[in-house]
């Protein structure tokens, strides 16, 4: 007679036994932990705001050490208007800003502020040609300098691609990260589900886009992981004091999101999400189009291989569509967030864009490049320093003499 | 006289009896406040005061309604009126009870087919039976009653109110149903996970830690929710949601904005129009300074 196969109920009853003791242990210790004093604030790297127009806010950060002789041009760093600039400083040990900081650069970012419905007519020409260029003005008269470097997060990406190509006598580098610039693709589901909304109705009955249901849309990309893996991890780590404070740090970063001018949100989804006219260069902004062939500074375009918000697809035309012939793709092994926050990620991506920056601007840098008749380089994938899948993954561009 | 009418005349006896005592108070009513001297000196002699008079008009009016409807041509009418009021109400739960059977024979089917319906990673076969059901009767049966034309002063404002009901109505139902795709993924899973485990079972190759089954029925239900937000199915159902959401939102705003007409508090309506101006004038003058910046550095 065939032995017949058995689930072995009673091992998996012992094992769930003895979960419960430990949840049992887990929870008595958490408790202490939650009822406790934790460490949670965000964004605790010391700034001064130096500007202020209306909402938006231009944050200083104070150096934290002698000025590098290296990467002597100040770095703008432009964030989306989805959600807050404060991911960038979101512990200490995992702060974009600390790296920043530490390799020298003097560092300025903006903070949009929470839109009211005050807000609902500005457009995006309002927030480029408007507060993003007062404030360039605002550090070059400061600073004393013609041109900045300019760096962009995800929509702040994108933001920063369109003023580099209405003003690019201001920008000396350009640096993207996970920002959409293609938006025909059907590698992400928000590129699926925008194409189908009726922007118009929408901003008709919030006037201005709210954050929560952003927020909530974006949580239905990932509901398994989003909603309930997540929490698990959290039930099965509350004991555990710096887990706790590092989850609550992301929770309150990740939910507290200001809502998006109505007008910039319809043209946010009618222009570039639905008819795709950046990578085209067919977008007008404050009257005039935005050619990116008058992209013609460095540009160091970063993104994730997993980002299931602005996909590989969405982030990795804008390369070949610019007029610089100064550019390099850089794919981490991450998503959207991880770039930014993972600790592997945070060895490999500010000192990349630190080691980017320095080469383009020392005196020598500039002089070898200025000199230099570049030649477009074969799209061929040259082998980076870092990550087995990024090796992989990684497009670049060289600057080489000819 | 047929049983019909037989039964139907005691209570017209009554009717018309009711009928004749109240015409007979109210017409004996004037009569006595009109006899009665003035309260107060403040009338004229022989006068009465405008608030006695109205008083005096209103029960005349009655006195002459309430004759008039004792009348047995009228009195038939109302009769008869009254006696076409079980047929309508009738008509209405008959219609509406037809329907709540269709509703309980769908979620009886469904009930009956739990378990066997769903397929795994496909997400064609939606019940739309069931998701449609309250919304077929919502439509059919409700939905007309808020769309009767509104007469009078107030016609515009009930209108708009019955428009809220009718919009708060149907995002209920549209959203119901986008629940319940939602929920698709979690029942298709759950039949996915026997199907491994027996077949585990099969190949001996049971895992014996638990976290291993959540780690298992978690990669299912990820790849069953990107398969459903990836069909078409569910981006229209996303976007009907969204549109019943935007029409309701949109239809309270305007009953907000008609209440607080009448309160001195400015509505959205008229700070928009504020903030626009406003708007307008900064970037006016954001310009000239730009403009006059350039000029100075010329």
């Amino acid at each position: 007679m065939e032995d017949k196969p058995k689930i072995p109920v009673d091992i998996i009853l012992k094992r769930l036994a003895e979960d419960a003791d430990k949840a049992q242990e887990r929870a008595k210790k958490a408790s202490d932990i939650l009822l406790g004093p934790l460490e949670t604030e965000i964004a605790r790297t010391p700034y001064e705001v130096i500007y202020q127009e209306d909402r938006v806010k231009l944050k200083h950060y104070i150096p934290t050490r002698e000025p590098s002789t290296e990467i002597t041009t100040p770095l703008l760093v432009v964030y989306a208007l989805i959600n807050r600039e404060t991911m960038l400083d979101l512990q200490p040990e995992r702060s974009v800003v600390k790296n920043f900081l530490e390799a020298g650069i003097d560092l300025y970012m903006i903070d949009w502020g929470y839109p009211s419905r005050k807000d609902k007519f500005l457009t995006i020409d309002d927030h480029v040609n408007g507060y993003m260029d007062n404030i360039v003005d605002f550090i070059r008269d400061r600073c004393k300098i013609d041109k900045i470097n300019l760096m962009g997060i995800c929509m702040g990406g994108t933001f920063c691609v369109i003023y580099s190509a209405l003003h690019p006598e201001k920008v000396k580098n350009l640096i993207t990260t996970v920002s959409p610039t293609n938006f025909d693709t059907d590698q992400g589901l928000l590129h699926i589900w925008m194409k189908n909304v009726d922007v118009d109705r929408m901003i008709e009955a919030f006037g201005n886009m709210p954050g929560d249901l952003m927020n909530f849309g974006f949580l239905l990309l990932n509901p398994a992981r989003l909603m309930i893996d997540k929490y698990v991890g959290f039930l099965e780590n509350m004991d555990n004091k710096v887990f706790v404070e590092n989850f609550i740090r992301m929770e309150k970063w990740i939910f507290d999101s200001p809502d998006v001018p109505g007008e910039t949100f319809r043209q946010f989804v009618r222009d570039f999400y639905q008819k795709n006219l950046l990578i085209k260069s067919k977008l007008v902004v404050g009257g005039k189009r935005v050619d990116l062939k008058k992209v013609t500074m460095p540009l160091l375009n970063i993104y994730g291989q997993f980002d299931h918000l602005v996909p590989p697809g969405a982030a990795d035309k804008i390369t070949h569509a610019v007029g610089s012939k100064d550019t390099e793709d850089v794919c981490l092994d991450t998503g959207h967030i991880g770039i930014y926050v993972s600790s592997k990620t945070q060895k490999e991506f500010t000192p990349k864009i630190a080691r980017w920056l320095k080469d383009r601007d020392t005196p020598k840098t500039e002089v070898k490049v200025k000199k230099s008749k570049p030649r477009k380089t074969a799209k061929k994938p040259i082998k980076p320093s870092w990550t087995e899948r990024t090796k992989n993954s990684t497009r670049t561009k060289e600057i080489t003499n000819a | 006289m047929d049983e019909k009418q037989s039964e139907a005349k005691p209570s017209t006896d009554f009717l018309q009896a009711w009928l004749n005592m109240a015409n007979q108070f109210w017409s004996g009513f004037p009569g006595m406040t009109a006899g009665r001297p003035a309260e107060t000196g403040t009338a004229p002699e022989g006068q009465s005061r405008p608030s006695q008079e109205a008083l005096l008009s209103i029960m005349k009016t009655w006195g002459t309604l309430s004759s008039t409807l004792s009348e047995p041509s009228a009195l038939n009418t109302i009769t008869s009126g009254m006696g076409a009021l079980p047929d309508i109400m009738a008509k209405f739960f008959q219609t509406s009870l037809g329907s709540f059977l269709k509703i309980a024979e769908q979620l009886q089917d469904k009930l009956k087919d739990v378990g066997k319906r769903t397929e795994a990673y496909t997400f064609d076969n939606l019940d739309k039976d069931t998701i449609g059901a309250w919304s077929d009767f919502y439509d059919k049966e409700i939905r007309q009653y808020l769309k009767v034309p509104q007469l009078g002063l107030v016609r515009f404002y009930q209108e708009r109110f019955n428009q809220t009901i009718d919009k708060f109505n149907i995002f209920n139902a549209t959203l119901a149903g986008f629940m319940q795709i939602l929920m698709l993924p979690f029942e298709k899973t759950f039949k996915v996970m026997q199907d491994k485990i027996e077949e585990q079972v099969r190949g001996r190759s049971i895992p014996e830690d638990p976290h291993e089954y959540y780690r298992m029925w978690l990669k299912i239900l990820e790849g069953h929710f990107m398969t459903l937000f990836k069909s078409p199915e569910y981006t229209k159902a996303l976007a009907e949601t969204l549109k019943a959401y935007e029409e309701y939102l949109s239809s309270r705003n305007r009953i907000i904005e008609d209440t607080m007409q009448s309160l001195p508090i400015p509505t959205n309506k008229d700070l928009d129009e504020l903030y626009e101006e406003l708007y307008q004038l900064k970037k006016r003058i954001r310009d000239l300074e730009k403009a006059q910046k350039d000029h100075r550095k010329s």
